[in-house]
């Protein structure tokens, strides 16, 4: 008789592989600069993981890596199942392409079109990627902005929104691509300090859907809140990562106690 | 039209033929423009180096000679071709050579418009996973307007006032039923005072329309409605 595996490896295994996004070993140069020196994680389905890091430790490089606004130099992605290998080649167009529409990007500026109106911003890719009709992507936009509470606004430009307004309906245009993952880039950093509750909130509702979601912020509280799981990077690296409860209480990384110090004050102390 | 002892009608068609040189040249130049532009942007050195040097070279030499030398150049090539003597038309010959012209300096005002076109907004449809097809008519093409109108209205005075130099090579403009009828008649002031009205009051109207231009593509972007 052969002997069966192990039923929970297996599941392991299996979940791992339908895991809508995991990284293996991704690095990136810039020349002879190496912003990322092999970052491994996987994001199994509802996670909702924070990356935290000072500025230049490549958490922004490693986001837009994932959905090939920079290519990386090595490494292996997976996203939903299939494997992109980086080898420094250009990857087809086609395939880039298609891979993207798994992603949804919330960018710290926006980047909403300033020449389409709001409902416009969010109707254009999922006609012309998913090739839904006209009619259905509009009716699922307006849906959209209920969530986001921008309905209202749907027939104005960008430039007559406040900057958290532009946010949640640039959330809202992701939203609509029904992506497997979110990933937002500082949503909150370009901001007035008044205007990043109301697009944290959204974020938080998209957490209580169970949405898979990797999030680089410097809203430490944010983050601690929302997310299962904390990933601090250094210089290119994964310094250290965990749940949020073991993670904040008892740092084990100077570097991390450092961190956290800089940006709580002396409510971490 | 007003009798100009008998040259009224000459005149009229002749501002006519002006117009049409004007107007087609400026559908193909800015055809050109866009194809020069993209160009220059190419991910090939080769393509870019070809539009360097086409830019280069029309924005180097005197469109009177530019003319010229197309007109001849045309008629030499043509004879050669069909191995008898070909008539080059003044019309083709013309709009030919003002859409060359217009087209070399056309392709900078759409590669600096392009280029303004903030790229944040170009990656926020890449990252939507849009075909590059896509992205060039839904975020670059109606932002670049907005940016290149301003140049592309002054390109088009100046291509409107060009198309006398077509005259040279016997393209029967406003300018050449002008000087015919000035030379017939010994009464040069007149005739040409008439012209300069015809060609002024075509560029006064149209900055009209440019500002209207202007005034839409700045849709979203002005807060004033």
């Amino acid at each position: 008789m052969n002997t069966l595996p192990d039923a929970g490896k297996v599941r392991s295994i299996i979940s791992d592989i339908n895991a809508p996004l995991r990284v293996k070993n991704l690095k990136k140069r810039f020349g002879a600069i190496e912003v990322l020196k092999g970052i491994s994680m996987t994001a199994q389905r509802g996670d909702v993981i924070s990356i935290l890091g000072s500025s230049g430790s490549g958490k922004s490089t490693f986001l837009r890596c994932l959905n090939f606004l920079e290519e990386a130099t090595e490494g292996e992605i997976w996203i939903a199942g299939k494997r992109v290998r980086m080898t420094g080649g250009l990857v087809g167009q086609r395939e880039v392409n298609a891979l993207r529409a798994k992603l949804g990007m919330v960018f710290q500026h926006f980047n909403l079109w300033s020449c389409k109106t709001v409902l416009e911003n969010i109707v254009e890719a999922p006609v012309h990627v998913l090739g839904i009709s006209k009619q259905e992507a509009r009716l699922r936009a307006e849906e959209l902005l209920l969530k986001v509470g921008l309905v209202d606004k749907r027939h104005n430009y960008p430039t007559h929104l406040s900057g958290g307004q532009q946010q949640r309906v640039a959330i809202a245009r992701a939203l609509a691509m029904e992506p497997e993952i979110l990933l937002f880039d500082e949503p909150t950093s370009a901001l007035d300090p008044e205007l990043v509750g109301e697009v944290l909130k959204v974020i938080r509702s998209l957490a209580d859907e169970g949405r898979t979601m990797l999030i680089v912020t410097h809203e430490i509280g944010f983050a601690r809140e929302v997310s299962n799981h904390i990933v601090f990077m250094h210089q290119g690296q994964i310094e250290e990562d965990g749940n949020p409860g073991e993670l904040f209480s008892k740092p084990s990384s100077p570097r991390f106690k450092q961190f956290l110090s800089a940006h709580l004050g002396d409510r971490c102390q | 039209m007003i009798e100009l002892q008998g040259f009224g009608d000459q005149i009229a068609v002749g501002a006519f033929t002006t117009l049409r040189t004007a107007f087609t040249s400026l559908a193909l130049g800015v055809c050109v423009g866009i194809c020069g532009a993209v160009a220059k942007r190419s991910r090939l050195r080769i393509i870019r180096w070809l539009a360097d040097c086409y830019t280069t070279i029309v924005r180097g030499v005197p469109e009177l000679l530019i003319i010229l030398i197309l007109y001849f150049g045309g008629t030499v090539a043509l004879t050669a071709l069909f191995g008898r003597y070909v008539e080059v038309d003044a019309f083709a010959a013309g709009v030919f050579a003002l859409t060359i012209v217009f087209g070399a300096y056309a392709t900078e005002v759409f590669r600096a418009a392009i280029q303004a076109v903030p790229s944040g907004q170009i990656e926020a449809a890449q990252a939507l996973g849009l075909s590059r097809l896509c992205i060039w008519h839904l975020v670059i093409l109606p932002q670049m307007w907005r940016y290149a109108l301003p140049g592309l209205g002054n390109l088009w005075l100046t291509l409107l006032k060009d198309t006398a130099l077509i005259s040279v090579v016997g393209l029967e403009d406003l300018m050449r039923k002008t000087s015919i009828a000035a030379g017939t008649t010994h009464d040069p002031l007149t005739f040409y005072s008439i012209a300069a009205s015809l060609y002024l009051l075509f560029t006064s109207l149209s900055l009209f329309g440019l500002t209207w231009l202007e005034r839409r593509a700045d849709r979203g972007v002005r807060f004033a409605k």
